[in-house]
């Protein structure tokens, strides 16, 4: 009977639908304003143009906020996947004192609210006499992705067949060339994936990031934020559409070098 | 220095920290009490929202049989990766007094002339829940489509009606999904920044605006660390009531798949 187990489901349909329109029916109308040919958006719009992206290709700010972020993006993704890789490894195989609460310690960035983090950075920053540079946005993007690295990496341990090392050294292998040969390219799809997720977060950070920037360092997340609330310009939309391009392509492309990196680790 | 007077950028030193000044700042943080409550208040209010519709999509992609069904998952997905900044301000041209929400009601003639939607705390609220609301589908997904089927049968084979077989299997079965889900929605919205000042009126001074505001506009950094701290000990009790009813760890590793 196929009604057996699917408890009044066209109002589970219709309840999941209105959710998917609320999700993505927003994203849709700033690709499609991005388009509008009027200075005061509105929808639908009655005119289209490619003015706007004109005008935006022909603007500095955007495509520096742009570059900057994807730099601060890859180089904490790549700090908190090697951290994470790191602390994940010696979490799951060694033995020390306080375990526990070290390791809700290594997930309080998720827990603290990023206003705060923000905030305290900023002053502990200060306080030490660091000057506002690009450096902040990656070492703090890097502390803000590390709880999500260390999860992924973490499970990853946890599923690893350790007689595989014992193998290779039982083989004469050492520490280093065991680590290298054996655990690194096992491992590697989930560093992929950490790095992957670290960008993205990286990526849309706003609410504690806006404390750490200055103008020559600015990212698009506050870029569109201080546009939004100032002077709305159409162009935002632009630099939307632009970005949504990007985060859909590169996980997109992520997934793609993880399978790479899986055929070449099958093939070892 | 009179009581309320914002502490300038420069008194705030290492000596100025030890001689310790809370005498001076617990009128200020006593006057953020109701910043305070307000964001509790919106964080309760959007978890209430969030979960039955969360849930409800997150069982739908556990249980459906559609073909379709990596793509519904990947557009749940794809909503991690676009910044939150986006996902708010989309909100704005739907919101506003001629927006296609407003349109659309005048339209079916609900309204008969726009209504206020942008700036209000409903419109906060509705950015709020669409923004937080995968933090709920993927946890409950993954906890029900571990829930196997044959269960479900047998309960209602042993006679238990479509409504009491879920809330006596699928519903305990769930829950660490829905505890997860709870947890993640309870923290961003608790601390959330962009929606309320981006969708919320000049009423909705939730606490996180306001610590900025007091930083970076008034440069008061004592007052803005205190609140922190006030801020902080308060999501921290909270969260301890929480460890005491389930797994802070468990339910923190469930936004994974």
């Amino acid at each position: 009977m196929r009604g057996s187990n699917r408890w009044n489901w066209p109002a589970i349909k219709g309840v999941s639908l209105l959710v998917y329109v609320s999700m993505l029916v927003p994203l849709a109308v700033i690709v499609i304003n991005s388009f509008n040919a009027a200075r005061i958006p509105s929808f639908p719009p009655t005119e289209y143009s490619l003015k706007w992206h004109k005008e935006f290709f022909a603007d500095d700010v955007f495509i520096n906020s742009l570059f900057n972020r994807v730099q601060v993006g890859i180089w904490s993704a790549v700090i908190a996947g090697l951290i994470g890789t790191v602390t994940a490894m010696g979490f799951v195989r060694k033995k020390f004192p306080l375990k526990n609460m070290l390791s809700i310690a290594m997930l309080t960035p998720m827990l603290v609210p990023p206003v705060i983090i923000g905030v305290s950075s900023t002053i502990f920053f200060v306080e030490i006499g660091w000057e506002r540079s690009v450096w902040w946005l990656i070492v703090m993007h890097a502390l803000i992705a590390l709880p999500y690295t260390f999860l992924i990496m973490r499970s990853r341990f946890y599923m690893f067949d350790e007689s595989l090392e014992d193998a290779a050294m039982t083989l004469g292998a050492d520490r280093l060339t065991t680590f290298r040969e054996v655990t690194s390219p096992l491992v590697a799809p989930s560093i992929v994936t950490a790095m992957v997720l670290a960008f993205v977060i990286s990526f849309g950070e706003f609410t504690a990031t806006q404390f750490w920037v200055k103008r020559t360092t600015t990212t698009v997340p506050v870029v569109i934020y201080s546009m939004v609330r100032t002077l709305i310009t159409p162009k935002v939309n632009v630099l939307a559409t632009l970005v949504l391009g990007v985060t859909i392509l590169i996980p997109i492309i992520g997934i793609i070098i993880q399978r790479f990196v899986l055929s070449r680790g099958g093939r070892a | 220095m009179p009581k309320t007077s914002p502490l300038n950028r420069g008194q705030f030193t290492r000596s100025g920290i030890r001689r310790g000044c809370w005498e001076d700042r617990l009128p200020l943080v006593a006057s953020s009490v109701p910043r305070l409550w307000d964001s509790v208040k919106a964080s309760i209010i959007t978890t209430l929202v969030v979960l039955p519709f969360g849930y409800t999509l997150g069982y739908f992609l556990a249980r459906t049989k559609s073909k379709l069904m990596p793509v519904l998952l990947g557009l749940v997905v794809v909503q991690f990766w676009v910044p939150l900044v986006i996902r708010t301000y989309a909100w704005i041209t739907l919101l506003g007094q001629n927006g296609v929400i407003n349109q659309a009601l005048m339209s079916i003639g609900i309204v008969n002339e726009p209504i206020q939607l942008l700036y209000t705390t409903n419109g906060m609220i509705l950015g709020l829940v669409v923004s937080i609301m995968p933090f709920m589908v993927l946890p409950v997904y993954s906890a029900v489509s571990t829930i196997d089927e044959e269960v479900i049968n047998a309960a209602k084979t042993l006679g238990a009606s479509d409504l009491r077989a879920f809330y006596e299997v699928t519903l305990p079965l769930s829950w660490p999904g829905i505890v997860s889900g709870i947890l993640f929605t309870f923290i961003l919205s608790a601390g959330s920044f962009v929606a309320p000042t981006l969708l919320g009126g000049p009423e909705d001074r939730l606490i996180a605006p306001v610590i900025a505001t007091v930083f970076t506009t008034d440069f008061n950094w004592p007052f803005a660390a205190a609140l922190s701290m006030v801020y902080v000990l308060l999501l921290a009790g909270m969260l301890y009531l929480f460890t005491r009813k389930a797994d802070l760890e468990e339910a923190l590793e469930g936004t994974q798949l």
